[in-house]
């Protein structure tokens, strides 16, 4: 049994579930599970976050009050069981050359790192998806090392290229679009992991294990261009 | 080939349908129109199921030329529009023949209006939408605004259609809107000054677009400068970023942000948000969450009883 689960509205479309415990993201996707099972033709889309889910509804077709006793129906109906699906892990490849990490060099700096010690930090650890979003396939990792952990660039960059891998706060993440951003970039895969021409887009989900391992540039050219 | 031509784009053309349901998870947005309000109804005067696609215009609009016989509805704010150098009056549905130029000038209150056929584009959809998503490249014409000399496609269509919009759905656009709005997630975080000033009038920016409306002129604080988690955010979401001046996230908007959340404009008020001139005033006013339901009853039961059109479907 799950217990403690709070259901909230933020705004007039938007239903919040969230917990007074600390919440795995195994649990979190249960919940999002069962509630898919229950077909709520009225939910529009669902969001899985670090520590909550949010569900967007179409106010025309329900009140909030109608749809919080499905979502909690849907949830009451079984014991909530972690389901056993095999953990998905996703090995990435990324490249820490200067020409691709336009601030490598200064991040460690400011770390009193060298910087193959940053990528030998920053390699190592395992990556948990925390949230896809902000840009289409952005991805949100959490498990960085605290060794490494700085905040944004001050000023953000106009144009951040394809496959870009950046260090904020707590988190890594991959701009898998060309978009401005104020992440400090560290390095980048030649993997598309985003297709715009594909349903859904993007295979990682969140909760997902992602692994870096290094390549050097010649490597990451010869991916790029194949 | 039933086809129209763009002899001018116009500031900023594109083709939008409701929108895009269920890629959020992925990061893509809703897209649709800005003012679905007006979408709708532009949708209501050609016949047209309401979330069919129209082109949003916004401030300039398109000079077109048709090449065949059909009719057309133009409703929104107040543009100077024209067929073959002859005013018309929009509100309304218009029949065009082969050979016109519809000519849809500067805007005169307002931001935008949307332009529905009668007839059927032949269009790819993308995610299961027509809405143009620029920054992706997806639905529209190949992903992008509307260009110079693009042409569209259409199924044959000759229906004659003659309607106009009721006096009673038809907005005022005023110099100081009253946006209402919901307490946000994050409004305790509002310091005990700012709260005091919620409800002055804030200016609209002209750094507003598709994305979102930036408010400015009345600055606001948090009072716990703590970082929150990111959450879901959605169009109509009053986020308040450090520097104080409010954005209101429009239909182009991120799914998720990490900002503040002081507010959630009221569902039957984005789309008059959306209309508010860059430079205009604002001012909100807070409801319940169960006052906005309300309200959209009220507006779910006026457009079924009045004009046959059921929200709910």
């Amino acid at each position: 049994m799950i217990g403690s689960l709070n259901i909230t509205p933020s705004g007039d479309s938007i239903l919040i579930i969230n917990s007074d415990n600390p919440i795995t993201q195994e649990k979190l996707s249960s919940i999002v599970d069962k509630i898919k099972s229950s077909n709520i033709p009225e939910i529009e889309d669902i969001i899985i976050l670090k520590d909550h889910i949010g569900l967007i509804y179409n106010p025309y077709t329900t009140s909030y009050n109608e749809l919080k006793s499905k979502v909690n129906s849907s949830i009451d109906k079984n014991s909530i069981r972690i389901s056993n699906k095999k953990k998905r892990i996703w090995k990435i490849p990324i490249c820490y050359h200067t020409d691709l990490a336009s601030d490598i060099n200064e991040v460690s700096k400011k770390l009193n790192l060298d910087t193959k010690e940053f990528i030998r930090i920053h390699n190592k650890s395992t990556y948990i998806v925390d949230i896809i979003g902000f840009l289409p396939g952005f991805l949100y990792l959490g498990g960085l090392n605290n060794l490494i952990s700085l905040p944004r660039r001050k000023t953000p960059r106009k144009i951040i290229p394809k496959g870009s891998i950046g260090i904020a706060n707590n988190q890594t993440g991959i701009y898998n679009i060309e978009s401005p951003g104020g992440w400090n970039i560290i390095g980048r895969t030649p993997h598309e992991l985003f297709d715009k021409n594909s349903d859904p887009p993007i295979k990682i989900q969140q909760g997902d294990t992602i692994n870096f391992y290094e390549i050097d540039i010649n490597e990451f050219y010869k991916i790029s261009n194949l | 080939m039933n086809r129209i031509k763009f002899l001018r784009p116009g500031l900023y053309t594109s083709i939008q349908d409701m929108k895009r349901i269920g890629y959020k998870k992925y990061g893509i947005p809703n897209s649709g129109p800005m003012d679905e309000y007006s979408h709708i109804l532009a949708n209501w005067l050609v016949d047209n199921n309401y979330s069919s696609e129209t082109l949003e215009i916004n401030y300039f609009g398109p000079k077109i030329k048709f090449n065949f016989n059909t009719t057309i509805g133009i409703c929104g704010a107040n543009f100077d529009a024209k067929i073959n150098d002859k005013r018309i009056q929009i509100n309304r549905s218009i029949k065009v023949k082969a050979g016109d130029v519809l000519d849809i000038g500067v805007c005169l209150n307002g931001g935008r209006v949307y332009l529905s056929f009668s007839a059927k584009m032949k269009l790819k959809k993308s995610f299961n939408s027509y809405s143009t998503y620029e920054k992706i490249n997806i639905g529209g014409i190949n992903g992008k605004k509307i260009s110079k000399n693009d042409t569209i496609n259409f199924n044959k269509s000759e229906e004659s259609i003659e309607k106009k919009i009721p006096e009673s759905f038809q907005r005022k656009y005023q110099e100081i809107s009253n946006i209402r709005v919901i307490k946000g997630v994050n409004y305790s975080m509002i310091s005990k000054n700012s709260l005091k000033k919620l409800g002055n009038e804030f200016n609209v920016s002209s750094e507003s677009d598709r994305m979102g409306i930036r408010l400015n002129g009345n600055k606001l604080k948090v009072s716990d400068k703590k970082s929150i988690e990111s959450t879901v955010v959605s169009k109509g979401t009053v986020q308040l970023p450090p520097a104080g001046d409010p954005i209101i996230l429009m239909s182009d908007s991120q799914s998720t942000g990490g900002y503040p959340i002081i507010g959630n404009i009221a569902r039957v008020d984005i789309s008059k948000v959306s209309q508010i001139k860059p430079e205009s005033k604002l001012k909100f006013k807070f409801i319940t969450l169960e006052e906005s339901e309300s309200l959209i009853n009220f507006e779910k039961r006026k457009f079924k009883s009045q004009l046959g059109i059921d929200l709910s479907s």
